[in-house]
């Protein structure tokens, strides 16, 4: 745990700094427009600092997880071949982005909820009744009813 | 007053206010009922759809789902020995083991009462309050409005949070993403990185949605879900109302465990899981029979219960009067102001008075319309936290991806939700505070705003000002507390790990 928050601080860390330096370098711009942004940077550099010197120096232990984390603390906890079923479901949840886009809301959305139902062995008759409740949904309320201009076709269609 | 109660009357008594509120009373409760899902999640799958809503219609939908969550957690809590959301864990101690007994119905009823009238008591409160708070916002100068501000942010970030680093932390990444886009003053494009999207800068529904709602369905997906046996969950009506008749008999009890709530809602940053625990222990304290505690007492229900749903009108004064959220949820709250044009701080309760009498009546319409939809819907919403949480989890992510894209009609805001869950999850994860995040985003415009007013007027010695100077004691005063609690927890973990606890 302690590893991977200080990995996190210093990505943290990289991106303040990173972004100040685009904004004082690449865009050039006057110090009345970048006052608050170094300001609010520095102080949550420092903030950073300070927190990874306690975790370097063994006083900054990880908080204990939230009582709703108990989850996600479990599957680190997990042996190996448990810890790369948990990324292969998140993959799972993480998959509907790109099967909108590729199928168009309505149906990759209905695609998606079948697809990823039938992964974690849910029954076809409940998969197949959420998949067509969520075409409903998409299509028939958002599109039709409200009026949502909701992408119907792949984006790569045009 | 009298004007102002007379406007928020008539904002109140429209039909889509009133209609809109119903539908959020029913999601509010529905996202409830499932274990897990807390009032923030709620909100934060709510809050794309407000936008472009009328203030108070938008606010009252937003508030009314927000106020009943934890009505609906407290049916899982009492019924299945799962809290629906982490305030309703202390209903479980007695909630439990009464329907383990046989007395489920009972323990619903009471817990049913004692949350309506627990809301009552808080929206009663909020409405004494804020005639007082006004004439005292009338006279806060920009200095103060920073000042007030920023401790939002400090307190949230360190009170309520375990780690007082890590909760700033979080804050000041919160300011910091606030600030990609046209600056507000000098209108000029910041930090864009060429990409257009870039140019209205980080936006608020795919940050809330990512934040929260992300990690929820990964913890949904990865998690176990926890199950009970059907023992007790048969719901009768006349148990119901033995329950409900139970409370109104421990009338002392249930107004001094309200004002419990009322008084930790008001303390920024503080409410949320504090609430129940401190009123039922203080119920504990002060009963004949302490000894039934733990075993299926009702007051043991009606103590935790009537402070959860108070402490949503104690969190609301601040959040109204100073836009300094009283908990975690009346952050996003905030967000929801943004979106719906109304700028947080004190000017809010300066300008909209008839507005937050408006919500105060929502808050009370939302605690009783829930209490009328709970007794009569229990029997069958029970069975809605049966629902696998491989099932549940799917179903939440397309509800993201159409509540991300309705917000504006962005594609991109979908990547942009999904992009910031992982952020979402490492913070989760790690311990850093997710509302605190959100707090710095949504305050960090007015901070900016007031920090170049303040420094145009006054120069540096703005600090000085004698209200500045108050509420910057205030902050070193909060950040100490912060420091004295977690001395103050971490000895009582130690000694609860000697077998020294005392409860």
């Amino acid at each position: 745990m302690r590893r991977s928050e200080s990995l996190f601080l210093l990505a943290l860390g990289a991106f303040l700094v990173g972004v100040c330096l685009i904004g004082l370098l690449h865009y050039d711009y006057s110090a009345t427009l970048m006052r608050f942004p170094l300001l609010a940077a520095g102080v949550t550099l420092l903030l950073v600092a300070v927190q990874l010197g306690l975790l370097w120096s063994g006083r900054g232990g990880a908080a204990a997880p939230e009582p709703s984390d108990a989850e996600v603390s479990d599957a680190a906890a997990r042996p190996a071949s448990s810890r790369r079923r948990a990324v292969t479901d998140a993959i799972w949840i993480f998959s509907v982005v790109p099967l909108v886009f590729l199928l168009g809301y309505p149906v990759g959305l209905a695609v998606y909820l079948l697809c990823v139902l039938r992964y974690f062995r849910i029954s076809w008759t409940t998969s197949l009744g959420l998949a067509g409740a969520s075409l409903a949904l998409s299509y028939g309320l958002f599109v039709k009813t409200l009026g949502v201009s909701l992408p119907v076709l792949p984006v790569w269609w045009g | 007053m009298l004007d102002y109660l007379a406007q928020g009357l008539a904002l109140f008594i429209d039909a889509e206010v009133l209609l809109l509120a119903l539908l959020a009373v029913v999601m509010g409760l529905v996202l409830g009922v499932l274990p897990g899902l807390g009032g923030l999640t709620a909100l934060a799958l709510l809050l794309p759809f407000v936008y472009g809503m009328e203030p108070m219609v938008g606010l009252g939908f937003l508030l009314a789902a927000h106020a009943v969550v934890y009505t609906g957690g407290a049916l899982t809590a009492v019924a299945l020995g799962i809290p629906g959301a982490a305030p309703n864990a202390a209903t479980v101690i007695d909630g439990y083991p009464m329907t383990q007994a046989g007395r489920g119905g009972a323990a619903l009823g009471a817990a049913f009462a004692a949350s309506g009238l627990g809301g009552l008591v808080g929206v009663a409160a909020l409405i004494a309050l804020l005639p007082f708070l006004q004439p005292i916002v009338l006279h806060v100068g920009s200095p103060e409005t920073l000042m007030f501000a920023v401790m939002g942010i400090i307190y949230v970030g360190v009170l309520g949070e375990r780690s007082m680093t890590r909760g700033l932390i979080a804050g000041g990444l919160g300011v910091f993403l606030a600030l990609f886009g046209y600056d507000r003053i000098a209108g000029v494009p910041r930090f864009w990185l060429g990409f257009e999207y870039l140019l209205d800068g980080v936006r608020l529904v795919p940050l809330v949605l990512g934040l929260f709602a992300v990690p929820e369905i990964v913890a949904l997906t990865l998690g176990n879900h926890k199950t009970t046996d059907r023992q007790g969950r048969a719901v009768g009506f006349a148990q119901i109302l033995r329950g409900m008749k139970a409370v109104v008999k421990r009338r002392y009890l249930l107004i001094r465990s309200s004002l419990i709530g009322v008084f930790i809602g008001i303390v920024p940053g503080v409410g949320g899981d504090t609430a129940p625990f401190v009123a039922y222990a203080s119920a504990k304290q002060t009963a004949e029979r302490p000894e039934a505690f733990g075993k299926g007492a009702i007051e043991g229900v009606i103590a935790p219960e009537s402070s959860n749903n108070a402490k949503e009108g104690g969190a609301l004064v601040t959040t109204l009067a100073l836009g300094i959220p009283g908990s975690a949820g009346m952050s996003v709250l905030l967000g929801g102001f943004l979106l719906l044009g109304l700028e947080p701080g004190p000017d809010f309760l300066a300008e909209h008075m008839d507005l937050a009498v408006g919500l105060a009546l929502i808050l009370a319409f939302a605690n009783l319309a829930a209490v009328a939809i709970m007794v009569v819907a229990s029997p069958l919403l029970v069975r809605i936290a049966d629902v696998p949480p491989r099932i549940l989890a799917p179903v939440l992510s397309v509800l993201v991806v159409l509540g991300a894209f309705a917000y504006q009609n962005e594609p991109l805001d979908v990547v942009a939700t999904f992009v910031i869950g992982l952020l979402g999850c490492a913070m989760k994860r790690l311990g850093y505070s997710r509302p605190a995040l959100v707090l710095g985003f949504v305050m960090a415009p007015l901070i900016e705003t007031y920090l170049h007013i303040s420094l145009q007027r006054y120069g540096l010695e703005f600090i000085l000002r004698p209200g500045a100077l108050l509420l910057l004691a205030l902050i070193l005063a909060g950040l100490f507390w912060g420091r004295a609690r977690r001395y103050f927890l971490g000895r009582a973990a130690r000694n609860g790990r000697n077998g020294n606890a005392q409860i």
